[in-house]
């Protein structure tokens, strides 16, 4: 799990451009959207889809799951390991 | 055409701030303060909004009647990672931030949002004459009385598209470039001799030497200018015949020609050169003579009001 989610880090802050964020400064258990957190918005949340759509061949079959599943970076990882088809 | 004055210049090219001729520093965290704003900027819509913001920093938003922008090829770093996208995921799963900030109109837009401007907002895309096209409309917008109207032109170069332009043979004659050019327009000043534009016109098609000297002489004589009393700058390729024009023109001591960095909207830098050179200039005015790949040309006349 501690490897996937340093793994996620580094793939959000390439796919989200997130040029002034390190892997040390994401708090794998902070929220990624609104305040106290990354700070993420609507089209971050698209490309976080497309992460786990092309890298992990996961679909987001249920769109009410969202909120829970893109809490943090530890919800992210959670959900790939229950759900990794690649 | 009346007078339309020019009350602030700003560019950015080379990593460089230059305001009204003076250089500045140029801070883009300072200048847009929003990182998530930032990152999700290329190069050429940072350029752009910093540019335009600039520009703009000492009016309050209500006072700003227009936004006109200006581009030849578009933020195209944008436009070519959404391209190779769709190629790379068989035109599925697309990211939606390459395809968002790729629109031509990504930098007039970004400006209006972060300053809360809610006035007319367009931007021309018309090849080589885009730059023209946008300054002939904010021309009539301050005719109408529109106050502050905001200009601009922005184009980037990147690896793929100066190799295709080297491959078309666009490149033989130029040097490319790219750049992000503003000016703040208005049909008064409280300036004494302030730059101002007097005229404007664009032609498309091979333009001949003798297309071109009259074409300078119908300028000349619907603004009641003797050729003679003109600086008259021959841009690029026509820098290379500007003798030979100086021979059917007549006689004029004051004919040069400038050779500037080649893309779609350069005539905007080029305008920005040719207000610096006014300042050195008291009563004299400049016609700019220019041509983009032998198939758009411009005329465009100015001096201090």
């Amino acid at each position: 799990m501690e490897e996937l989610i340093e793994k996620l880090k580094g793939e959000l802050i390439a796919e989200l451009n997130l040029e002034e964020v390190t892997p040390a400064d994401i708090d794998a258990e902070a929220p990624l959207f609104g305040d106290g957190g990354l700070g993420l918005d609507s089209i971050d949340a698209l490309e976080i889809i497309l992460i786990l759509e092309r890298n992990y061949g996961i679909k987001i079959e249920n769109p009410a799951q969202g909120k829970e599943i893109f809490y943090s970076v530890k919800t992210l990882a959670e959900y790939i390991t229950a759900n990794q088809k690649k | 055409m009346k007078p339309v004055y020019i009350t602030r210049t700003c560019q950015i090219a080379n990593d460089q701030l230059v305001m009204d001729g003076v250089e500045a520093v140029l801070d883009y965290k300072e200048i847009i303060a929003d990182p998530a704003l930032r990152r999700r900027m290329s190069r050429i819509v940072k350029m752009g909004v910093a540019c335009g913001l600039k520009c703009i920093e000492e009016l309050a938003p209500e006072s700003i009647d227009a936004i006109i922008t200006a581009t030849g090829f578009g933020c195209l770093a944008d436009t070519e990672k959404f391209i190779e996208s769709i190629v790379a995921n068989s035109e599925r799963l697309l990211n939606p931030t390459p395809f968002i900030q790729s629109t031509f109109n990504t930098i007039g837009g970004q400006i209006a949002l972060l300053r809360g401007i809610h006035s007319y907002n367009v931007t021309y895309a018309h090849r080589g004459l885009s730059f023209e096209s946008a300054l002939i409309d904010a021309a009539m917008q301050v005719a109408e009385g529109k106050k502050n109207v905001l200009l601009g032109a922005i184009d980037e170069i990147t690896a793929s598209s100066a190799d295709i332009q080297r491959r078309l043979g666009m490149t033989r004659e130029y040097e490319l470039g790219e750049g992000a050019n503003f000016f703040v327009l208005n049909a008064t000043t409280s300036v004494k001799d302030q730059p101002a534009v007097f005229d404007i016109d664009t032609r498309s098609g091979k333009q001949t030497e003798d297309n071109l000297v009259e074409w300078i002489v119908e300028m000349a004589d619907r603004n009641n200018i003797k050729t003679s009393d003109l600086w008259i700058i021959f841009i690029n390729s026509l820098s290379d015949i500007k003798n030979n024009i100086k021979e059917k023109l007549g006689p004029n001591n004051n004919i040069m020609g400038y050779k500037s960095l080649i893309y779609p909207t350069f005539t905007a830098s080029v305008l920005d050169y040719a207000i610096n050179m006014l300042m050195g200039l008291t009563k004299m005015k400049i016609l700019l003579v220019t041509e983009y790949q032998h198939i758009n040309y411009s005329l465009i006349l100015l001096g201090r009001g």
